[in-house]
């Protein structure tokens, strides 16, 4: 199977099925942006002195060695955890959905970087590249164990 | 001749790339250059839908950095949270540095830094290949990504980062 990536919205705006590197990328997004908002909140609050992370653990019932490493990376998020550290807080999310097909190319470099050398994605060889793995067995069963994780946040 | 010329040279040669964010609106922080070798196993094109999996994660964690989230860097190579997202490599002295990419099967990235904000992202393996601190594996992966950077940046060392703040912004020293 070959999966060349073209444009990485393109099957999203347009409707058509959204291949699984794409469901990847966005699963990953989601847990990194509630993340951003857990940590953003809780440095904002530690630095006015208003909580730290022994009273947050109290707070909700976790050991502080567990808070350090709810709060060290976005990949031990689960939704229930992202609510209790939220109301930890003092707070709870507010969400909203942004449009994609709404979305405006930024500025994507610095200014000393010569624009001629990346206005577009390279092209690599379209030859797929066996890429260095464990087994394709373990790596099928991640793939299949985070889709079901995804399913069941 | 300064970094920036290699840089630039570098991009033009096809030796490194600019990675983006995949989402063209997101704002744009920090800088990551990438190998070809990187930039295959995060674009494409892959051969199976397990290595389009793995790489889209690996893609938008690279993103975070480019995008300038918040993230944890170490002060040292192992005392460090599980969690943290970029450690330096032992010894510091090298100057490379480690993106820990935790999803299953976890995911190490190698480089360093050119600049404040700009980072070199040279290779990557399968955690699971690298074996224990003190493994050959580890050390092999190490001193590949040195060579890497000596064949662009012959005349350049690292950023050291003995400050990590001066690594990066918005950065949470661990």
């Amino acid at each position: 199977m070959n999966l060349q990536q073209t444009s990485f919205l393109s099957e999203v705006i347009s409707g058509e099925p959204i291949p699984l590197g794409q469901r990847a990328y966005f699963r990953e997004r989601f847990k990194s942006n509630l993340y951003e908002l857990i940590i953003n909140l809780f440095l904002e609050k530690e630095d006015a002195g208003e909580i730290t992370r022994a009273e947050l653990a109290r707070r909700i019932d976790k050991r502080p060695e567990q808070i350090t490493r709810l709060l060290g990376a976005s990949g031990n998020l689960r939704l229930s955890t992202v609510s209790d550290l939220l109301l930890g807080l003092g707070c709870e999310p507010d969400v909203s959905a942004l449009r994609l097909a709404d979305s405006r190319r930024n500025y994507i470099a610095p200014e000393w970087i010569n624009a001629e050398h990346y206005t577009s994605h390279p092209v690599l060889s379209s030859e797929p590249t066996k890429v260095r793995s464990t087994t394709p067995d373990t790596a099928g069963a991640y793939v299949n164990g985070l889709t079901a994780e995804a399913a069941t946040p | 001749m300064s970094i920036r010329d290699e840089i630039n040279r570098c991009l033009k040669d096809r030796e490194l790339y600019l990675l983006s964010p995949a989402i063209s609106s997101l704002s744009v922080v920090r800088t990551l250059l990438v190998s070809e070798e990187v930039q295959r196993f995060v674009m494409g094109p892959w051969d199976n839908v397990n290595d389009e999996f793995r790489g889209s994660q690996l893609r938008q964690f690279l993103d975070q950095f480019t995008e300038g989230k918040k993230i944890t860097i170490s002060e040292e190579p192992y005392k460090k949270p599980n969690t943290t997202y970029m450690a330096p490599i032992d010894p510091v002295e090298d100057r490379v540095f480690d993106i820990r990419n935790r999803d299953k099967p976890a995911v190490r990235v190698l480089g360093a830094f050119a600049e404040r904000d700009v980072f070199v992202a040279l290779i990557w393996d399968y955690r699971v290949n690298l074996g224990g601190p003190d493994s050959k594996e580890w050390r092999d992966f190490r001193e590949r990504c040195k060579a890497e950077w000596r064949k662009r940046f012959f005349m350049y060392e690292p950023l050291s980062g003995v400050n990590r703040n001066e690594l990066a912004t918005n950065i949470i020293l661990v």
